[in-house]
């Protein structure tokens, strides 16, 4: 469990990193914080010929901050969302997000950037970039170019981005006051990956209302899913009116699952999602009460 | 967090509560492991391994570029080393030879293959990728129900069956039992297969020295006279010419106590080689390819009177072994514990009994921590509950009404084992007002009906058998019967003692607990012992740490070789203090007349130095003792553990809200190191209950190899653990001492299980499989859910 060779480069600014990957090919690899990339290339499923560090690149680490919302640098590591140490433009959901990224030492070093061109649906911030919409920025010798979180994530650990590409930062719109969200992470343990991710925004009318929600689901298929049909049963409804079991019939269709399935871990699994998704909008409603 | 301490009578003796002396150079990161040894023109060593459960070796194909020596197969070692065979004296019982390296067959993924050889680990593993291994896939046995079937396909082709051995018993009259019983229960147990997990993996390093002619093997290992002798055996060597180190290790917990292909392997190569070399487990091999555990399945079928006295018990017992049986303990060594332990601390004089020990595509299985208890205690603690309920009875009540009695020991049980000591009872009762039975009964109670949540509380109780002499393990079919430990004390000139132990502390503390024996004896502080283990070179003839048996037999012998050296001292200042040895005693360093004193470093200096200051007294200042104890049946351990649990009826996770343990092990040496034993243990125990599994696919690929999937128990899944201790000296040791490494990890399966079953009672729900994950529990409950409806649905 030792990597095969490689080279290592620690470029110190992004024309340099980018002129890197261009020149190296598919043999390079970007590593920021590396808590996927190194257990990967320990086991050698990955042997890259090249690793392209970028943390050394200040602007990476950079954040801005304006009316319509933030560009937090690719290298933000998890801990500073967790900690509020950039400005949080989603009223405590980025915040709340990362603190749930495996354990301590996981969110020193891993990155907002690294995550998402990791792509594993499991983790938290392809699910939450997802529902918020968010977009990369993407730097090559070609030029910047703005890449949507959801066109970027394609499937499991793959990506829109070309080899020679590198995010260089992370555009997420400021929530309006009068949008609420609620998360709900499942997962055997704390720090572990989640079995469900969910997120749920909506507006918020100081009822019981669910008013126009948007739902995403992690965890559950190749990339975060959208629940479209989901949204629109529970639409309108009291919160305290919806129970789990009436979402899994209706996120099994967003899925594109059986909800009939006689496997006990397929129906267990869609169960988990149904009452991950249901505590999720609760937590909005709770939110909401608690004021 | 603890209750009844007593009072040491020695400062740093028998009962002190001494801070662990390890943990200083631990804790400063100054300890000496396999991975931090240094050698010069040490090179590494990374293997070769099947990555297919069950197949045909029909080729392996070593680079033409490869170094001379660099690269090893099965067709180098042939010449050089026996394979291992663990026999047995069980009738029937069928051995399984277990490769060096695989030759002809691979029988489960990870089987060491081939050994490469490079300056780096990482090189090592450049050079065993370039190695090509062809492998004709046969169909694997995985579960039980495919190693049992009729046609199945054969883990060792020339067994009629995939039957390592069956043992059976029948005592008493049980269908007299049957016939009596008021109710009669028959349930289904599965604890599923747990990897071990040391901090630190194994480890080795084989290096022979031409000048001495000594082969030096440094290994983690639990027992380093064991790996001494059978790799000479195997080598065929005399063993005077090889020497064993087990340097510090990070724990172990019976994964490091059978002998290993890799130590064999790497032995053997090193004969031939002009340079050490060294094998470091990764993470991955030490989860395919160390010895793995539990694995059990259980049918048990229980009889009890109307009073709830339990009348006699019926237990069908498989034990997957995985693909050989690993040396000396045999792929029978659960299923033959498990047995004897499914009568449990009971009063029980009926029972009928089957074991069968089964081969499969899977890792050898080998002892970890409890060694077929854990699943035992499962079974028929979870029996004892159904039995209760269906008897309307307090589960714990059950248990006060069958224990045997403080006034019946030593009690023979049922299966024959002889418990020495205790008041099984009284554990009970003070774990019940520990763990608040009636405030937690209250608060379940009034936990609303519409709730998402429930609460339960369950117990499960245990007699641990440890630091078993020769009979036991005759009785069990061993080809080596275990039950010495010797110990060699010296008193040096400037009055420090060395004390030399073969048993290998791998993280129990018995540099600790041993300098507390010396102290106990001597009025020493332990700073004053240095404690020696796990060097043959060093030590006297051992057989190892494991078997709770540590503490009992190498103190047992520490306590000899003190009394007789004690002795010596003794008389050797009777001569300088001009006192009859009758009037000296050992107090704080020195020999303490009526008269007069003298101090440890006075007596040896004038003794060692000038020896014609003591006339008539024979030469030398140490003593060497060795320790068998006089009764052999061992000394019994035993525990009653409460658990309360919240079930979440939405995802079926289960989470402990308090944990209670009364244990008794009888003299405790060091309270501290035993509490550490207990929540190390009990942390094992949560993770056999709800988080940890070895998952294997129909074709026999291990796919929970790494973290990702295998769960441990962490900080947040183990609860701060209330602790009683009772007190019951043991008859039969020194002391009145009885191991208690394994015990915290033997009934937290049982405890969970209960609380479990006991929070879903309502819905008809039980626990039955190990671990009891989300998704087990949520699926029970809506099982039992969709079983209880059409039947609501007639009666309406």
């Amino acid at each position: 469990m030792k990597p095969a060779a490689f080279d290592y480069h620690r470029p110190a600014g992004t024309a340099e990193a980018v002129r890197l990957l261009s020149d190296l090919g598919d043999d390079a690899k970007v590593i920021a914080g590396g808590q996927s990339l190194l257990p990967i290339m320990n086991m050698r499923l990955a042997e890259p010929a090249h690793l392209v560090d970028v943390t050394g690149i200040a602007e990476l680490r950079q954040t801005t901050v304006d009316a319509s919302g933030a560009r937090y640098g690719a290298t933000t590591t998890h801990m500073r969302f967790e900690y509020q140490l950039v400005p949080d433009v989603t009223g405590g959901l980025l915040s709340r997000m990362a603190a749930g990224i495996g354990y301590q030492a996981i969110r020193n070093r891993g990155t907002v950037g690294g995550s998402l061109a990791h792509s594993d649906p499991s983790a938290e911030w392809p699910t939450v970039m997802a529902a918020l919409d968010a977009a990369v920025h993407v730097l090559s010798v070609r030029g910047m170019r703005r890449v949507p979180v959801r066109d970027l994530l394609l499937g499991f650990f793959s990506t829109a981005l070309e080899p020679d590409e590198l995010i260089v930062d992370v555009e997420v719109g400021r929530l309006p006051a009068s949008t609420r969200w609620g998360v709900c992470k499942t997962a055997r343990k704390p720090g572990e990956f989640a079995e469900s991710l969910a997120v749920a925004l909506m507006e918020h009318d100081a009822t019981p209302r669910i008013r126009q929600p948007r739902l995403w689901l992690g965890a559950a298929a190749d990339t975060p899913v959208r629940l479209a049909g989901t949204e629109r049963l529970v639409e309108g409804h009291d919160v305290d009116a919806v129970t789990a079991d009436d979402l899994v019939v209706p996120i099994a269709a967003d899925l594109g699952a059986d909800p009939g399935a006689g496997d006990p871990a397929a129906r267990y699994v869609l169960h988990l999602h149904a009452v991950t998704v249901h505590r999720a909008l609760r937590a909005v409603h709770e939110e909401v009460s608690d004021e | 967090m603890t209750t009844g301490d007593s009072t040491p009578a020695r400062r740093y003796g028998i009962g002190a509560r001494t801070p662990r002396r390890e943990d200083a150079r631990h804790l400063a990161g100054r300890g000496s492991f396999v991975s931090d040894v240094k050698l010069s023109g040490l090179r590494e060593v990374a293997f070769v391994r099947s990555v297919v459960a069950h197949g045909r070796i029909t080729a392996v194909s070593v680079p033409d570029d490869a170094e001379p020596g660099s690269v090893w197969t099965a067709a180098d070692l042939a010449q050089l080393a026996e394979p291992l065979t663990a026999t047995s004296t069980l009738a029937g019982f069928r051995a399984a030879p277990l490769p060096n390296l695989a030759a002809d067959k691979v029988r489960y993924v990870g089987e060491p293959i081939a050994v490469a050889i490079a300056g780096t680990r990482a090189e090592a593993e450049d050079l065993a990728a370039r190695i090509t291994v062809d492998i004709t896939p046969l169909p694997a046995v995985v579960g039980f129900s495919d190693a049992l079937a009729h046609n199945a396909p054969k883990v060792h082709n020339d067994w009629p069956d995939n039957i390592f051995a069956t043992t059976s018993g029948d005592v008493g009259d049980v269908d007299a039992a049957a016939r009596e019983a008021a109710v009669s229960v028959t349930r289904e147990y599965t604890m599923n297969r747990q990897a071990v997990v040391p901090l630190e993996g194994r480890g080795v390093i084989a290096h022979y020295d031409r000048s001495a002619d000594r082969l030096s093997v440094w290994s983690s290992t639990q027992t380093p006279h064991m790996i001494r002798e059978m790799i000479a055996i195997l080598l065929g060597i005399e063993a005077r010419r090889v020497r064993v180190i087990a340097p510090d290790m990070g724990g172990a917990f019976g994964s490091k106590c059978s002998l290993y292909p890799e130590e064999v392997a790497l032995a053997a190569i090193a004969m031939k080689l002009d340079h050490p070399i060294r094998w470091v487990e990764d993470r991955w091999e030490g989860m395919v390819a160390s010895t793995q555990a539990r694995d059990h399945h259980y049918l048990v079928t229980a009889h009890a009177a109307a009073d709830g006295t339990l009348l006699g018990v019926e237990a069908d017992i498989l034990v997957n072994g995985g693909a050989y049986s690993v040396y000396p303990w045999t792929a029978t060594m659960d299923a033959t514990m498990a047995a004897a332990m499914i009568p449990g601390p009971y009063r029980v004089r009926n029972y009928r009994f089957r074991t069968r020990s089964v081969a499969a595509n899977k890792a050898p299985s080998g002892p970890y921590r409890g060694v077929g208890r854990p699943g035992a205690c499962f079974a028929i603690e979870r029996t004892i509950d159904e039995l209760a309920h269906e008897l309307g009875l307090e589960p714990y009540e059950m248990r006060l009404k069958n224990m045997v009695r403080p006034d019946e020991m030593p009690y023979t049980s049922v299966a024959g084992k002889v418990y020495d000591s205790g008041d099984y009872p009284e554990a009970v009762r003070q774990a019940a007002v520990l763990i608040g039975h009636d405030t937690w009964r209250k608060r379940q109670r009034g936990v609303p009906t519409d709730s998402r949540h429930r609460i339960g509380i369950g117990y499960g109780s245990c007699t641990e058998q440890t630091a078993h002499g020769c009979v036991e393990w005759a009785t069990r079919g061993l080809a080596i019967t275990i039950g010495t430990e010797g110990a060699r004390l010296e008193m040096d000139a400037t009055g420090g003692f060395t004390l030399s132990v073969g048993i290998k502390s791998h993280g129990q503390g018995s540099e600790t607990t041993l300098a507390q024996v010396v102290s106990e004896v001597f009025d020493v502080e332990p700073e004053h012992v240095t404690v020696i283990h796990g060097d043959t070179a060093l030590t006297p003839r051992s057989e190892g740490t494991f078997a709770s048996r540590s503490m009992v037999m190498a103190g047992g012998a520490s306590y000899g070789a003190a009394r007789q050296l004690a002795q010596k001292v003794k008389r050797i200042a009777s001569v300088l203090l001009d006192e009859p040895v009758e009037d000296l005693r050992l107090r704080d360093h020195a020999v303490v007349g009526r008269a007069g004193s003298l101090g440890y470093r006075e007596l040896a200096k004038e003794f060692l130095f000038t020896p014609d200051h003591v006339p008539g007294i024979e030469g030398g200042l140490e003593a060497t003792y060795y320790y068998r104890p006089a009764v052999e049946t061992g000394a019994f351990s035993y525990a009653t553990h409460a658990a309360v649990v919240d079930v979440d009826l939405d995802t079926g996770g289960v989470t402990l809200l308090d944990y209670a343990v009364v244990e008794d092990c009888g003299t405790v040496v060091n309270p501290l190191i035993v509490e550490g034993q207990i929540v190390g243990g009990v942390a094992q125990g949560i993770g056999s209950a709800l988080l940890e599994e070895l998952v294997y696919g129909d074709d026999g690929q291990p796919k929970s190899s790494s973290f990702l999937d295998y769960l441990l128990p962490g900080t947040t899944e183990i609860p701060e653990l209330k602790i009683g201790h009772l007190r019951t000296a043991s008859p039969n040791t020194v002391f009145g001492m009885k191991g208690t490494g394994e015990s915290g990890a033997i009934m937290p399966p049982a405890a969970i299980g209960n609380a479990v079953t006991d929070a879903l009672r309502e819905f008809g729900a039980q626990a039955n499989e190990t671990p009891m994950t989300p998704q087990r529990v949520w699926t029970a409950l809506r099982d039992a859910q969709d079983a209880m409806a059409p039947i609501a649905e007639t009666v309406s």
